[in-house]
């Protein structure tokens, strides 16, 4: 039978929703994804999510929504990811994350709640033999639908690929030698090519900015438009070149991390800390800019580690919450490119305290 | 006889206080004027360039006009402004003009609370306070308002307390219950101030300078550091002395000023000024739900009579094409 499957497109989407599309397409079922976020999808997460949660979970709960009131859906997935890489571990929200929207979200249809566990060939099977006898297919239509998605998504994945041989080892960032390709500025976001969304590259392209500023945090917030209030392209508008944590090979990630106190825990929190301070020690960007969302555990954690590692090099912190005032970003991404446009004009690299930079007549 | 004298206005529209200052070419400030927002920064525009004209001699020219504050973008739409910059921004320059030395900018205003790191007169780090307003200046005059003491004698209060209690300052929802405890198990009105500026200083402190070095000189800024109860926290917490600034309360119209006149002799020299003759106009701010998409944005539109002058508040940018 010939079923709808709605797909959120929220929280990891951008990474793996493409996998989703064409795993269920192959599958021979049809799929509904819900439109980027917009205001009203935020409205319906806030008013029916538990109150705790962070930004990102509540624009789940509102995609969701938004499928059960528009999609016409049969079911819909909500992917409870295990792991991204071997022994690490992603927000825990994560793997409740079916639960959470069940318990919260009234009159949904069947939920797709499978475990994945994308840290192997051999987890991302399970997954699909689990979905496949979910929604009554033949295991053997399964294994080719997933190879068929698979291959699919690492054609034009910049973020996980997954390896078809069970090496072990997810990679990401396919393609990428371990060079760093930071310096060049039209990194391409890892996410937004699998699905058309929003595609950060376009804001980077051009060659003559003032400033190259890296835009690092959890990515549903780095490219949720919406969420994070346009942050991508204010910061454009004021001039800045951006990159993001996709333009650091996983080589130069895997170097930066390793002189951590101890192995990182969190697979996101990973990729934010090792970018940074590669882009840091590459004298790649003139200054980060790090989107966390509200009482994000891991972020708190985060930001001290990269301020900590990329000492001297001008951080700022942009908290999201459901507010939709825009003047309290605009006021601080406005302050923030002013003091790079002033660093620049009165000397680049400047330490932290204790040495001097040479300097005009008055600073003003 | 009047010398021709050229001013550059500074206007600072916050969410308390609207402030105009007129600064000539020396960056020495000749007049200024504070006065309260009232929920109706459009009103408390008019009525200080009405103030300011009437104090103009008949020579003087306005050169430069530059505006800051939450309500910049307002205001530079009223009086076509040559620069709209925000708050840190002008703060530094301000603060920089003063005491060219300055290492730390605190400032604290009525919504907002900042601190500024600066290097040989650079700003080269800055925090602001996230969307709370524990640590700022409405907290401490609904408190005050609370407790029936004129804003004025507030800080005057703390000093007369031999042993401040402990407040906590975490959240202003908690230091208002928290007080209440207090002063109902009898401590004095002078003890529960004084640990209420200490709670302040301490919320401000670890939200914003959190993990960085406070280094001399500090200037202390904004409507806040009139209250000597505050100062006197900050020093006491810190162990530095604080400079506070002859023109504290308008150092962002200040630093507006300054950069305005930077921008307008970078620009060849002309003002875009509209003329202190702007407010005879009759402005009007209209917000509209836009429905073009889904994304349902409020957009404000200035109007002077009935065309418009600005509009802001839509993420597609439609409205802002005239």
């Amino acid at each position: 039978m010939r079923m709808r499957i709605g797909i959120p497109k929220g929280l990891l989407f951008p990474d793996f929703g493409g996998l989703f599309e064409s795993f269920f397409l192959e599958l021979g079922q049809d799929i509904a994804v819900s439109p980027d976020t917009n205001r009203r999808i935020l409205d319906l997460g806030v008013g029916c999510c538990v109150d705790e949660a962070c930004l990102p979970v509540k624009v789940f709960h509102g995609h969701v929504c938004w499928l059960r009131d528009n999609g016409d859906c049969d079911m819909i997935v909500i992917p409870r990811f295990m792991h991204l890489r071997e022994n690490e571990s992603i927000c825990p929200k994560f793997c409740g994350l079916p639960e959470m929207v069940k318990y919260s979200v009234p009159g949904l249809p069947p939920i797709i709640g499978v475990p994945i566990d994308w840290s192997s060939a051999q987890g991302l099977r399970a997954w699909a033999r689990a979905v496949a006898s979910y929604l009554g297919c033949a295991k053997s239509d399964a294994y080719s639908a997933l190879h068929a998605a698979v291959s699919k998504h690492n054609e034009v994945a910049q973020g996980y690929t997954v390896l078809s041989e069970p090496n072990r080892q997810s990679s990401r960032r396919d393609g990428l030698d371990g060079q760093s390709r930071a310096t060049e500025l039209a990194a391409p976001s890892r996410l937004s090519e699998l699905t058309g969304s929003r595609k950060l590259e376009n804001l980077t392209v051009s060659s003559n900015r003032e400033f190259r500023i890296a835009l690092l945090g959890h990515p549903y917030n780095v490219q949720d438009a919406f969420l994070n209030m346009n942050v991508a392209q204010k910061l454009a508008r004021l001039g800045a070149a951006i990159v993001t944590d996709a333009s650091v090979s996983e080589t130069d990630v895997n170097r930066e991390v390793a002189s951590l106190f101890k192995k990182p825990f969190w697979t996101l929190a990973r990729y934010s800390y090792g970018a940074a301070k590669h882009l840091y020690r590459t004298d790649a960007v003139d200054g980060i800019v790090y989107v966390s969302s509200f009482a994000c555990g891991i972020d708190s954690v985060v930001v001290e580690l990269i301020r900590d590692a990329t000492d001297g090099l001008p951080l700022l912190v942009l908290k999201v919450d459901e507010h939709t005032g825009e003047a309290g970003i605009d006021t601080r991404l406005e302050a923030f490119t002013d003091l790079l446009r002033r660093r620049k004009t009165f000397g680049s690299n400047i330490p932290a305290y204790g040495k001097y930079i040479s300097r005009g007549e008055s600073a003003i | 006889m009047f010398v021709q004298k050229g001013y550059s206005l500074g206007i600072d529209v916050g969410s308390v206080s609207t402030n105009l200052v007129l600064v000539d070419d020396s960056g020495n400030l000749h007049y200024k004027l504070y006065l309260r927002t009232g929920g109706r920064p459009i009103e408390a525009l008019i009525e200080g360039l009405g103030q300011l004209s009437e104090n103009l001699l008949p020579g003087d020219r306005i050169t430069a006009v530059g505006t800051t504050g939450s309500g910049r973008r307002l205001a530079g739409a009223m009086v076509n402004a040559d620069v709209v910059k925000n708050e840190i921004t002008a703060h530094a320059a301000a603060a920089s003009a003063v005491a060219p030395d300055v290492k730390t900018i605190i400032e604290i205003g009525g919504q907002d609370s900042k601190i500024i790191f600066l290097q040989e007169g650079v700003p080269c780090d800055f925090a602001m306070n996230t969307v709370c307003a524990a640590g700022t200046g409405s907290f401490i005059d609904r408190q005050a308002a609370r407790l029936g003491i004129p804003i004025a004698e507030f800080g005057s209060y703390a000093l007369r307390s031999d042993s401040p209690v402990r407040i906590a300052g975490r959240c202003a929802v908690f230091a208002e219950s928290d007080m209440i405890h207090k002063q109902q198990t009898g401590h004095s009105v002078e003890d529960i101030i004084a640990g209420l500026c200490e709670a302040l200083v301490r919320n401000y402190l670890n939200n914003l300078a959190k993990g960085k070095r406070i280094l001399e000189p500090v200037l202390f800024q904004g409507g806040v550091a009139a209250n000597v109860g505050i100062a006197a926290a900050f020093e006491r917490l810190l162990g530095v002395s604080l400079i506070i600034p002859k023109y504290f309360d308008v150092m962002g119209a200040y630093g507006a000023a300054l950069l305005a006149h930077e921008a307008v002799v970078a620009n060849g020299g002309t003002s875009k000024f509209a003329g202190l003759d702007c407010i005879k106009q009759d402005f009007s701010a209209r917000s509209i739900d836009c429905n073009g998409c889904a994304n349902m944005c409020e957009v404000v539109c200035i109007y002077s009579g009935n065309k418009k002058l600005a509009s802001w508040g839509d993420r597609c940018g439609k409205h802002g094409k005239q």
